[in-house]
């Protein structure tokens, strides 16, 4: 039984130490927006936030949660009151395909946190771990600068 | 898929070490597991337990104590990148770890786990080996504190039993007057495996160059100093020529050890430079 | 022009956002089976004997399938059908499916499928385009290992190389790049209430993977309903079929939902690539620049399959004048068979690699003439009245020697750089790098349907069967209704990429559905505003012909006073009004022996700047920034516009400096590097909107033309800073250093 604080929420799980969070998250607790792109922690797509760190969720087994905090994409904001960010995502056109803005969207937030006003630079170093095929990374820098001022 | 297993938390390090003691073979440390879960996905291990030493509070420490700085085996990139002791004591370190894989492998990955997975590619040995670091290895036998060149036995090999721990990693406090560089060449700038990387420590006096210490990563089998290069430097003044000199050992010291590969031709001038690059930048930081 | 060249909300970007849009992998169906598959270790082989015995005996595995299962047609192929589903007794890649694993778990899938033993009678293999064409070399498909041979022949290349002052000739060479989209390839399928077989996964063409799907089970078209999930990121590598005939066969038989997810490894293993392109180019000018000549001859390999290589030869061919007028022009392109990956689609359709090539070529005439590299491409840049290497005369929108006049405006701010004392290893240089693309397929009918309903219930609702990548189509084929219909976005239903409701609008691909799709929505609101005259006058008691549609309103010449909304006409009558429509743009086949015709209706044209930075003592090359200025015909939607440019410089940036699919050694992302946010260089895109008379509101394309001159540019900027060019793609650590090294001996 795994025992943890998900978006803000405790909540008590039975799940077999071998699995992933990334596969927790998923498969038993149905919150697909956290995404798997590769499994081995060279994408980001998988990102969330442990203790307001951005980890990839397909490499932290489910033990290592255990008493910790994790926010999800379905923490981040609802239908009817968005985040700053993903308010600004979309403005700025930084959503293509769309299957990293979810990984994104927490690596940035796990920086504004830290950083409330990154420079384009940090920015740039905060997102390194996500990859992006489709927009080429300016309108997601765009969108998480404009939250920042 | 990973293959189940059991998973032990142990509170303090008796505890673990009692753990691996009864397992042995059977079980595997876990520290950030960035290396490890990747080996369990793709059938590389098959543990039966594993031990999760994150929990226990003394490998999570950075300290400072009798002039030598210790980092707890479990304390995590981003931790050494962001501390201010390595950041005074030991900045080469701290600048090496900040250029590891990406922020959130950072956040996850710890010292231990790169010193003992024993890349050739491993981002903190160089420096740790220009910082003549030592490790502290536990078991339930007892106690040792060996170097860290000792720890590594040959790519991705490390020397460690498997009811051992690396605990910590120490260094003694940098000379004020001794500088370094990290020069870390990849071929994408984020997130990519080090194609090469070179550190560099060294004293000046003057013109003269005191203590010199050159590690280079990812083009020998194992992370290593260039010793030859080095006493080669020693005592001498710095002038362009003799770092030149200096250089071409390096590069014949990498042959030797890896032999002629195709990838020769490009890595034996570009190391060359780097060499030359990261002695430069050395000396101009003591400036 | 409320609607157009405005911002709209994407429509799918909220459901992003929130994490709720539904890709492949993330449908959950109850109870489902997992499948995997069995591939083949070998490049190329005879299968003996598969023994399935031990693996069936695994826990939790319910059948496993091979080949013999399939009950209708094993051959897939979006051209020439010649890729089985599963192999039956021969294999001709590293990857080629053998069995398909169904199970209660994905564990006892994996398990299963490390448990069936395949033996093989291996058969030499063949690992270049060259060696497949030897005489006796051996054949990869029955009917031999040349895929296509196409040929382009205008005016006399004789002539044209005696009238030339100056040739330059070389051999340039491309590798396999990977689309390296996000999302890795899953769905689900599952029978329906009325006995259809669903599936829904990502895709770029739902009612092609209907075809293949009803075929390959032997049922009628209408039991097999496509829905494409939201798609993470296509470029081509979703055109052909990559899941969905193992879910349809497994949900065929077992008559319980299936689901199957790739890993990352699995996708790079066995999607299609980019063609390997192999090009030796020729070309004269006289002394004031004029190209009179260009002679080319390309050989490609398509790998074990077809897939889309016969498009990739023809359209390389055709394009491989680059945006000039050449009079005198022959080209052969081939592609061949061997036992590597199977090329495909992938953005560009070889216009990248062509593109590298003759933007090589333009800079060193420009050099061997002592001009400026730009001055060059004006002298030559189609115009309107140019006659292309096709003999297709130009009519309208040739946008090149505005985007050309627009970055040598940007170069005027460019200032020479010093040597940088600190670091005097860097050189920097600028590089320029242009592109022309035809939009649509290449010379061949190409049509696309929507059709546009009003309900009785006084709704109105548009359905394509056009599936959004990701680029956001949905969004802008809605402005175009929106605009057209003159009637609010939101108030518009948008029903889509779904085999049951909506009709074809062909692929997704070829940078085509705003044109394509955008004129067959023109279309069908034509023809719904004919139908709602009719209705409305005999409901108002009017002359058909005094009535006439304006803002979404029926109106009336002479009595200004009325004004009727649409949707009433549909309410009061009780009927449901819907007006369908169809495009398929002007074009004529090619002639099989000159290649000569007019294959596209309308050409988009670009020309990229970029500014490099080149350590000389490691080869490590940094893109500062490219100025991309752009072609579009009319930007519906702006900011998309400059999402695709932005989003393909990026692409361009991987594609001339780090991406190579190594058969056998690339694994996944560890070792196939795509650009991350430290990569990129800053991008300053430029629209020059030259529209086109034939596309809607102007439009023309740009998906794919916002990938293509990036490459050039960076390839000429490398070579202007170090002094040396690179002919080999992509420009590594170690090609570029060797350049270097080069450069050093020459001087």
């Amino acid at each position: 039984m795994i025992r943890f604080v998900l978006n803000g929420k405790e909540i008590e799980v039975e799940v077999p130490p071998h699995w992933t969070l990334l596969r927790l998250l998923r498969e038993k607790l149905g919150l697909t927006g956290t995404k798997e792109g590769c499994g081995i922690g060279e994408c980001g797509a998988c990102t969330v936030l442990l203790d307001g760190l951005a980890v990839n969720s397909c490499l932290i087994l489910v033990p290592k949660v255990e008493g910790r905090r994790v926010e999800t994409v379905e923490g981040l904001g609802s239908r009817e009151s968005l985040h700053p960010l993903q308010r600004s995502f979309i403005e700025h056109g930084a959503v293509q395909c769309g299957f990293c803005t979810p990984g994104m969207l927490m690596s940035a937030k796990a920086l504004l946190e830290k950083n409330p006003k990154p420079t384009r630079e940090e920015i740039k170093e905060a997102i390194s771990g996500n990859l992006c095929r489709c927009t080429g990374y300016q309108q997601i820098m765009e969108a998480i600068e404009a939250v920042g001022k | 898929m990973i293959p189940p297993f059991q998973y032990k938390i142990p509170k303090n390090l008796k505890e673990a070490c009692d753990l691996l003691w009864d397992y042995r073979e059977k079980a595997k440390v876990i520290a950030g597991g960035t290396d490890l879960i990747i080996a369990l996905r793709n059938g590389l291990l098959r543990p039966e337990f594993l031990i999760d030493i994150t929990r226990i509070a003394e490998l999570r420490k950075i300290e400072e104590k009798d002039g030598a700085i210790s980092i707890g085996g479990a304390v995590t990139h981003s931790e050494i990148a962001v501390s201010p002791i390595i950041n005074t004591y030991g900045k080469i370190l701290s600048e090496a770890a900040s250029q590891i894989g990406s922020p959130q492998i950072r956040n996850t990955g710890t010292i231990g786990g790169n010193v003992v997975n024993a890349s050739p590619a491993a981002d903190t040995l160089p420096p740790l080996m220009v910082l003549e670091a030592m490790g502290k290895v536990v078991s339930k036998e007892g106690e040792k504190e060996v170097p860290i060149e000792s720890l590594i036995q040959g790519p991705y090999r490390s020397t460690l039993l498997p009811h051992e721990i690396l605990v910590s990693i120490s260094f003694k406090k940098l000379h004020p007057h001794m500088k370094g560089s990290f020069i870390r060449l990849a071929r994408r700038d984020g997130m990519a495996i080090a194609r090469m990387s070179i550190a560099v420590l060294l004293q000046r006096e003057g013109i003269r160059m005191k203590q010199v210490r050159i590690s280079v990563g990812a083009i020998t089998p194992t992370p290593q100093r260039m010793k030859e290069a080095e006493s080669f430097l020693e005592d001498q003044p710095f002038d362009l020529e003799r770092l030149r000199v200096a250089s071409e050992k390096t590069s014949s010291e990498m042959v030797l050890r890896s032999g002629v590969r195709p990838s020769t031709s490009y890595k034996s001038p570009v190391v060359k430079a780097l060499v030359m690059r990261a002695i430069q930048q050395a000396f101009e930081n003591l400036q | 022009m409320k609607k157009i060249g405005v911002n709209v909300l994407k429509l799918d970007a909220l459901d992003k956002v929130l994490g709720a849009s539904r890709y492949g992998g993330d449908y959950c169906i109850p109870n489902p089976l997992y499948l995997k598959v069995v591939r083949s270790d070998k490049p190329h082989a005879k299968i003996v004997k598969v023994e399935l015995e031990e693996a069936l005996q695994v826990k939790g595995v319910e059948r496993i399938f091979t080949a013999k299962d399939i009950p209708g047609r094993n051959r897939i192929g979006i051209i020439q059908k010649d890729q089985p589903v599963l192999a039956l007794d021969r294999v001709r890649y590293v990857g080629d499916p053998i069995a398909l694993v169904a199970g209660e778990t994905v564990e006892a899938t994996e398990e299963a499928s490390q448990k069936i033993k395949v033996t093989y009678e291996e058969l030499p293999s063949i690992k270049t385009p060259e060696e497949a064409l030897q005489p006796f070399a051996p054949p990869i498909h029955e009917k031999g290992n040349l895929l296509v041979e196409f040929n382009l022949v205008k005016g006399d290349i004789q002539v044209g190389f005696k009238e030339a002052e100056v040739i330059i000739e070389n051999t340039y060479t491309t590798t396999w790049v990977d689309h390296a989209y996000l999302e890795p390839d899953g769905g689900v399928a599952y029978w329906d209430e009325e006995e259809r077989l669903v599936i829904i996964c990502p895709t770029q063409n739902v009612h092609y993977d209907q075809r293949e799907v009803a075929s390959f089970l032997n049922l009628p078209f209408e039991r097999v309903r496509i829905i494409q999930s939201t798609t993470g990121g296509a470029f081509g590598g979703r055109l052909d079929i990559t899941i969905q005939c193992f879910l349809a066969l497994a949900a065929f038989h077992l008559k319980r939902p299936v689901k199957m997810v790739y890993t990352r490894e699995e996708v790079f293993q066995v999607i299609s690539k980019r063609h390997p392109l192999k090009i030796h180019y020729r070309s004269g000018a006289r002394k004031d620049g004029r190209l009179t000549a260009v002679e080319v001859d390309i050989l490609g390999d398509t790998g074990a399959y077809a897939s889309y290589g016969t498009t990739v030869a023809i359209r390389a061919a055709v394009h491989a004048t680059g945006p000039y007028q050449v009079p005198h022009v022959k080209v052969r392109s081939r592609m061949a068979y061997t036992n590597n990956p199977w090329s495909g689609a992938m953005r560009g359709f070889g216009v990248p690699q062509i593109a590298f090539a003759h933007e090589s070529q333009m800079d060193l005439l420009a050099q061997a003439l002592k001009m400026d590299p730009l001055e060059i491409r004006k002298i030559n840049a189609l115009q309107i009245g140019s006659e292309t290497a096709t003999g297709q005369v130009l009519r309208a929108s040739v946008g090149i020697r505005k985007t050309l006049e627009r970055i040598e405006e940007w170069r005027r701010k460019i200032l020479p750089s010093p040597l940088d004392s600190k670091r005097p290893f860097i050189r920097r240089g600028i590089g320029i790098g242009s592109m022309w693309y035809g939009i649509g397929n290449t010379g061949m009918a190409n049509p696309s349907t929507a059709q546009i309903e009003l309900s009785p219930k006084g709704e109105i609702i548009l359905y394509i069967g056009v599936a959004d990548i990701g680029q956001g189509s949905d969004t802008v084929l809605l402005q175009i209704a929106s605009e057209a219909l003159g009637i609010e976005l939101k108030e518009i239903q948008l029903i889509r990429a779904d085999t049951f409701l909506t009709t074809d609008t062909g692929a997704t691909s070829a940078s085509r559905q705003t044109y394509i799709t955008g004129n067959a929505i023109l279309n069908a609101i034509g023809n719904l505003k004919k139908k709602v005259l009719q209705e409305a006058s005999s409901l108002l008691n009017e002359e058909e012909k005094d009535l006439f549609v304006e803002d979404g309103l029926v109106k009336h010449r002479q009595k200004l006073c009325l004004g009727l909304p649409i949707q009433e006409v549909a309410r009061r009558t009780g009927k449901t009004i819907r007006g369908e429509g169809h495009f398929d743009p002007e074009t004529t086949r090619l002639d099989p022996e000159t290649g000569q015709g007019s294959p596209y209706a309308t050409y988009a044209f670009a020309t990229h700047l970029a500014e490099v930075e080149v350590d000389i003592e490691t080869g490590k090359v940094k893109v500062l920034r490219v100025i991309a200025c752009h072609d579009v015909g009319r930007a519906i939607h702006p900011n998309n516009v400059i999402g695709q440019i932005i989003g393909g410089v990026a692409m361009g940036v991987g594609f001339a400096l780090m991406e190579e699919y190594d058969p056998g050694r690339t694994i996944s992302f560890v070792n196939y590097l795509i650009p991350t946010s430290k990569d990129i260089p800053e991008v300053i895109p430029i629209l020059v909107e030259d529209q086109e008379p034939s596309g809607p509101f102007g439009a023309k394309g740009v998906g794919e033309p916002a990938l293509i001159p990036s490459a050039p540019a960076i390839l000429n900027a490398i070579a202007d800073a170090i002094g040396e060019r690179i002919y080999h793609l992509p420009a590594n650590l170690e090609r570029v250093l060797e350049a270097v090294q080069k450069a050093k001996k020459e001087d």
